[in-house]
């Protein structure tokens, strides 16, 4: 069986493929980390997910920088603060972890969590069990980083947003694994009708969408 | 942004700061009560998920409480994608954003300090400039 066919019937069939092509991808090797690390990062968005209220990531520093371990106590921090304290990051904070892991690689691993988040939310929201995590793949990252990067829309270098909404080129620093967020952007919220008011495509009306959409937005603190 | 403008794009009048903080009960959307009363089981995960889940079903049927999740599960990504990054308010979207930030105290978020043109808006407005 394929990932995520027992989701077939309740979800449509470009959400789904979006889900399998994230799949297909997370455990091979990335820009910047190995296919283990990618599915490090993945395994600790599950395992701190969902967040208990107590828990709090506190100060970065404290954190070991290196180990024996796949990812090291540091990056597991970093991957917990981005997936659940994301509304604390400031400009300090983000330089701090550029300092110790280097904007490319906070990028990537900021991408492979909103990737993540978005499948395993889903499942949890309809009280369906999370897929397994597919298998790492053996290889070097391609140590790549896009030419045309511009500074002034984040913290993080991006590309220029045009004609597009700032979110859209948010983790584009991280070409392929953006491309892969926004693949599911597509799918299970704007399908090619961003611009559009009155929406066809989606069993509620566009606003309803909306409403559930800034709900969501206030409860995680985020202005944007 | 889009809630108000989709609202005024099939006439309806939409109160932003209940859909925001509220419990829903004067947002004027339809079935807003349900809706967030799932939203906030779904973000949290919880013991009262299941009884959401099942009252939105009553109110809208199931497509539409699985729509509901989707856009939760997305939009929590896509937060994530802001918040992470830093990115700030869209030019374009300053002026509105600031009305609204003002509205719903969104403005209080510490994340608004990505975007300080908000900021510096709000005071223009609040001092008539």
């Amino acid at each position: 069986m394929k990932p995520f066919e027992p989701l077939q019937g309740k979800l449509s069939t470009e959400i789904i493929e979006s889900f399998q092509i994230v799949w297909d991808h997370l455990g091979l090797p990335g820009s910047w980390w190995t296919g283990k690390e990618r599915i490090g990062i993945a395994s600790e968005v599950r395992q701190s997910n969902p967040r208990k209220l107590w828990e709090k990531v506190g100060e970065l520093e404290n954190y070991d920088k290196d180990s024996g371990e796949i990812l090291s106590p540091y990056v597991k921090a970093v991957v917990r603060i981005v997936a659940n304290e994301t509304s604390n990051i400031d400009q300090q904070i983000y330089d701090e972890i550029i300092n110790t892991i280097g904007d490319d690689k906070y990028a990537e691993l900021a991408a492979v969590v909103t990737q993540v988040v978005a499948i395993d939310h889903l499942c949890d929201a309809l009280g369906m069990e999370r897929e397994p995590l597919p298998d790492p793949k053996e290889g070097d990252p391609r140590l790549e980083r896009p030419g045309g990067l511009v500074d002034g829309v984040a913290f993080l270098p991006t590309f220029t947003a045009d004609n597009l909404p700032h979110v859209a080129v948010s983790l584009s620093l991280a070409q392929a694994d953006n491309a892969r967020r926004m693949l599911l952007v597509r799918a299970m919220y704007s399908g090619s009708s961003f611009g559009e008011m009155i929406w066809e495509h989606r069993n509620l009306t566009r606003p309803q969408i909306e409403l559930v959409a800034a709900r969501t937005s206030a409860l995680n603190e985020c202005f944007y | 942004m889009l809630l108000s403008s989709s609202s005024a794009a099939i006439d309806e009048t939409i109160n932003v700061s209940d859909a925001v903080t509220g419990d829903g009960s004067d947002v004027g959307v339809p079935y807003s009560e349900q809706l967030i009363t799932f939203t906030e089981a779904a973000h949290r995960v919880d013991d009262s998920l299941p009884v959401a889940r099942e009252n939105l079903i009553a109110a809208i049927g199931e497509k539409g409480m699985i729509d509901a999740a989707i856009t939760t599960a997305v939009f929590r990504s896509l937060n994530i994608a802001a918040d992470s990054s830093g990115i700030r308010i869209d030019d374009e979207w300053e002026e509105i954003a600031a009305h609204l930030a003002m509205e719903t105290a969104a403005d209080e978020f510490s994340t608004a300090a990505n975007s300080p043109n908000i900021q510096n808006r709000i005071h223009s407005i609040h001092h008539g400039q």
